[in-house]
């Protein structure tokens, strides 16, 4: 502990370890990076792994902030840019908003005003623009940075389905091993592997009528598309965003006639990448849900993430003017049971967590919308197609946090159109690759 | 620990010398919140005077101001107490010049007085926050010294911290 401490020189604070104190509590990274273009000395403080794992250290079990961003899946205008931004108190510190009011758009940075959204992933969204053809882009909205990926080939007289985003840190196979224990690596630095899916798909109606699905996959570390098709039976991958957890994608499969689903696809993006013909899997519903046509209509029926781990929900309004809601957790950990053949693992894979039956709040219109992907008992509900409302089941309150605006769209939209989309911040914002982020500055 | 005879616990009394000669008379609860104190007082047992050349008379009775406090606050230990002492660190932290601060978070760091420590860097933490570049530097008298275009590429690389 034999340290010089009155060395005028070194500035304000000359002790290395007070000023690591100092700086793991500014409470955003903003703050940080600032604080890193003061002089060298804070500069190399700021980025030593040190630093990074006493801020790592320091927050432990403090919930990330969260932005829920909501968009109409219908027609007109209201499919592009979200129309309704919903930021905890965590992520309303991180973005610095005061009042209610929220900004026009999150994402009015962007030099395009028609972008889709399909899917987050931590920090990131998938976003699509088109120009005859479809270009995709990857975007950190909180940093506004951005990457368009290379074009991929359109399969002709297709329709896009949907896409999704795995996004992990490049390690090596030691940290692998790690991985597998901790869901988040405790340093993520700075070289990441994005993955992305998007799905076409074709109706044919030779005998009978026949899906033919077209699967593209984009692995950033071939900077290449592959691709391969397959055909389902009067069953459709569902229009729902599709769930990123595990390095797998879960997408819910359903009847193409009525909006019902059956059960989930999983998809193993880097046994895709790798020509695996085991890349995809169907999982069955946890033998609790109830599957009845009217039950497992897809508005009945949400997937989310929770975190990390992957959720699904069933919402069923009772005769008695209240609700049931389930929630089932995927057991993903124990990998053996995973890749065993499953005749019926369903009940062994899934863990009911939730199990309510409501008789207070009466309104026959409520449907599941988000799960809170921080806290596992926290569900975003909509009432009456407007208000949403945060009900936090083990407290067993139901409080009103938001009111999606009434005039969203040129038709108007209904609950099965909207798509939510969840953004954890980290505390690192996940890098863009910095060729691409010049583009961003440019406009 | 084995302590002398002839003193009761609640009671005993500390001499503390700081490096200008200044003595203080502290109740062993008191001075004992600070790490390196207690530490001392273990080791040596029945020493009664103990000498602290590295923090100035100024600054020593400013924390045993702090620990006065919060150790009497602390006996009676209930809620209410835990507003007291909030309210009360406040009030301590919100007049400091930038001298005294750092001075008492240098006295506070050596006496190993965690707390108030964590008080302190959290006060210097919210006179960072929300300040730009240059701000900063001028709030702590710091200089740059990167090389010419080095500030540039560390702005140019993060252009979203810096709007």
């Amino acid at each position: 502990m034999a340290k010089r401490r009155r060395n005028n020189k070194r500035g304000f604070i000359s002790d290395d370890d007070l000023l690591v104190e100092i700086l793991i509590r500014l409470p955003d990274c903003k703050s940080e990076v600032k604080c890193s273009a003061v002089c060298k000395r804070w500069f190399s403080i700021i980025n030593s792994v040190h630093f990074r794992s006493k801020k790592l250290q320091r927050h432990h079990g403090a919930s990330s902030p969260c932005t829920i961003l909501f968009r109409s899946h219908g027609f007109g205008h209201s499919i592009y840019l979200p129309f309704y931004h919903y930021f905890t108190e965590e992520s309303r510190i991180l973005h610095r908003i005061d009042s209610s009011s929220s900004s026009s758009s999150y994402l009015d940075f962007l030099p395009w005003e028609k972008v889709r959204i399909h899917s987050s992933f931590d920090d990131l969204l998938l976003l699509s623009r088109r120009r005859g053809q479809y270009y995709f882009v990857i975007c950190n909205p909180f940093t506004r940075q951005w990457i368009e990926l290379p074009q991929p080939h359109m399969p002709l007289k297709a329709d896009m389905r949907g896409a999704g985003l795995v996004c992990y840190p490049i390690k090596s196979p030691q940290q692998q091993q790690q991985q597998q224990q901790q869901q988040q690596h405790p340093l993520k630095l700075n070289q990441y592997s994005f993955k992305v899916m998007v799905v076409w798909d074709r109706i044919t109606y030779t005998g009978g009528m026949k899906i033919e699905i077209h699967l593209k996959t984009y692995c950033s570390e071939t900077g290449k598309w592959s691709e391969d098709i397959f055909s389902l039976r009067d069953r459709m991958l569902n229009a729902n965003t599709p769930v990123a957890c595990n390095g797998l994608l879960y997408w819910l499969v359903g009847d193409i006639n009525i909006e019902t689903v059956d059960g989930i696809f999983a998809f193993n993006l880097s046994k895709f990448t790798n020509q695996d013909p085991n890349y995809i899997r169907f999982i069955n519903f946890p033998s609790g849900l109830l599957q009845e046509k009217a039950g497992s209509f897809d508005i009945k029926v949400r997937l989310g993430l929770v975190r990390g781990r992957l959720r699904l929900s069933q919402l069923l309004i009772t005769k008695r003017n209240g609700f049931v809601l389930r929630v089932w957790e995927l057991n993903c950990d124990n990998n053996a049971s995973y890749d065993d053949d499953d005749d019926d693992g369903s009940s062994k894979r899934w863990t009911l967590v939730h199990d309510v039956r409501v008789k207070k709040w009466i309104d026959k219109r409520q449907f599941v919308i988000a799960f809170h992907p921080e806290n596992g008992n926290v569900l975003y509900l909509l009432f009456n197609r407007l208000h949403i409302y945060q009900y936090d089941i083990g407290e067993e309150i139901m409080e009103k946090v938001g009111q999606l605006p009434d005039n969203v769209g040129d038709e108007g939209f209904c609950v099965g159109d909207i798509r939510t989309y969840s953004l954890v911040h980290p505390l690192w914002p996940t890098p863009i690759p910095a060729s691409q982020s010049a583009s961003a500055s440019k406009c | 620990m084995s302590s002398s005879s002839t003193t009761t616990t609640t009671t005993r009394l500390l001499m503390l010398k700081a490096s200008d000669g200044v003595t203080f008379e502290v109740e062993e609860a008191v001075a004992t919140k600070l790490g390196a104190i207690n530490n001392m007082v273990e080791e040596e047992g029945s020493e009664d005077l103990i000498c602290l050349p590295n923090v100035n008379g100024k600054f020593l009775g400013m924390v045993l101001e702090w620990c006065k406090k919060h150790a009497n606050n602390n006996t009676n230990s209930d809620k209410g107490n835990d507003e007291v002492n909030k309210w009360w660190d406040k009030e301590f932290v919100m007049d400091l010049d930038q001298n005294t601060l750092y001075h008492l978070l240098m006295a506070a760091d050596y006496l190993s007085g965690t707390e108030l420590v964590d008080l302190l860097t959290e006060k210097v933490a919210s006179m960072i926050r929300g300040k730009k570049v240059e701000e900063i530097r001028e709030t702590f008298k710091i200089k740059s010294d990167f090389l010419p275009g080095q500030e540039e590429e560390i702005r140019k690389k993060n252009s979203w911290a810096f709007e």
